[in-house]
């Protein structure tokens, strides 16, 4: 089981990271400062569930990032549901475009343009390596759903970092 | 032909099977328009991996920090106080209270001629419906009332002892853990979350090292902290919690 001082460990190697697929995946610092400190407790509580052969900051990782999906689903829940899959664009709010300006890292700034099912498939698949089973079944969507939604993001982005690239 | 999305989920070796694993090795083969652009899009997924990461503020990193302290020492102080104060003998006091009236009303029913049928009265009462909302309120009106409580004990908590002040304040501590649970089960988060940022203040509080000046500053945190959870509790419909 791992010790306090393993948990430190984590966290001071690791915490950017988390912290980072948790803003990618809520798109709100807010939100993400929740995913943390609701993945962490559930990461020390539930450590007697760890086991070894994984590494300790891989797990906690993982678990914060499902917090990251339940608190971005339980915000907005009807973005989730199975029809949203048709909407292929969602205008973004002027805090969430303030956000993004604000942003150095392209990437994050082209994220916002995309939908929230399409950015959580596309961080989960993309930068979490997530498989897309894995995804579906986390998500509660079909196979095909996440497929699409992947495939969109990454459209999508290709054509934003391009124009970016471009531009500068 | 094979199409773009085809050739995203052949780059993630994802989402495809064999055969159709197959047919895309084969066309980029074969096909060198469609070998150019795969490449293309190779190079722009793997582009897409360069980014700079946003580190997380410093304070927050405290903050996690802080918890998992916080989290080992409640762990600690948990274990030797459950020990400790276990009250076996008023548990054995208790038991036997209920046990006699449990007897006492036995014999009297048996003793009454025209007793009701207790067989229809429990199962009318155990199929009564249950409205989903009372649960919430419920709670809520539990964690109004013990908010309330606490609030006058931290009122006069500087009337007792350095000692009965630290033995209150664990148990504050240990009976917020109790309400944090039943916020997460009851599915309020934002309690659950408010009741743990508590904890920290209290635990210093409980630390019997903490200077005096920091100890009023705390309880002022403390009081003013309540205050703001008892007005959020008083206004949000129970309907809403997720407001509070």
């Amino acid at each position: 089981m791992p010790s306090e001082s393993e948990f430190h460990q984590a966290i001071s190697r690791r915490s950017d990271q988390w912290y980072g697929a948790c803003l990618r995946i809520t798109r709100s610092p807010d939100l993400a400062r929740d995913a943390m400190q609701d993945g962490l407790l559930n990461a020390w509580r539930k450590r007697r569930q760890f086991e070894g052969g994984a590494q300790l900051e891989t797990w906690i990782h993982r678990i914060c990032v499902n917090s990251a999906l339940s608190l971005v689903r339980a915000s907005h829940p009807e973005r989730w549901a199975p029809l949203d899959m048709d909407v292929s664009d969602e205008t973004p709010t002027p805090d969430h475009l303030l956000h993004s300006m604000e942003l150095d890292d392209q990437l994050q700034g082209a994220l916002y343009q995309l939908s929230d099912m399409e950015r959580v498939c596309f961080v989960l698949k993309h930068l979490e390596q997530w498989r897309i089973k894995e995804i579906a079944g986390d998500l509660n969507i079909s196979i095909g759903n996440a497929k699409q939604a992947v495939f969109r993001a990454t459209r999508k982005l290709r054509v934003s970092m391009a124009g970016l690239r471009s531009a500068s | 032909m094979i199409n773009e999305e085809t050739l995203t989920l052949y780059f993630y070796e994802d989402g495809l099977d064999e055969t159709q694993r197959r047919q895309v090795e084969d066309a980029l083969k074969h096909d060198r328009v469609l070998a150019a652009r795969y490449q293309a899009l190779q190079q722009e997924l793997q582009a897409l991996d360069e980014q700079v990461l946003s580190p997380a503020p410093e304070h927050l990193k405290h903050q996690w920090h802080d918890l998992i302290a916080r989290e080992a020492r409640l762990e600690r102080q948990r274990e030797p106080i459950a020990r400790r104060t276990f009250p076996w003998p008023g548990m054995i006091a208790g038991f036997s209270a209920v046990l006699a009236l449990g007897i006492a009303i036995g014999v009297f029913l048996r003793t009454q001629p025209d007793r009701p049928d207790l067989e229809r009265v429990a199962s009318s009462t155990l199929s009564a419906p249950v409205n989903p909302d009372s649960a919430s309120s419920a709670f809520e009106r539990g964690l109004e009332r013990y908010l309330s409580e606490r609030q006058l004990e931290l009122a006069s908590l500087t009337s007792r002892s350095n000692n009965e002040q630290s033995e209150l304040l664990h148990e504050i501590v240990m009976q917020n853990r109790l309400f944090e649970h039943a916020a997460e089960k009851q599915q309020v988060p934002e309690i659950a979350r408010l009741m743990r940022a508590l904890e920290p203040i209290l635990l210093q509080l409980a630390a019997q090292d903490t200077p005096p000046q920091d100890a009023d500053a705390l309880r002022r945190q403390l009081t003013f902290e309540l205050n703001a959870m008892l007005t959020k509790l008083q206004q949000a419909p129970s309907k809403q919690p997720q407001t509070i």
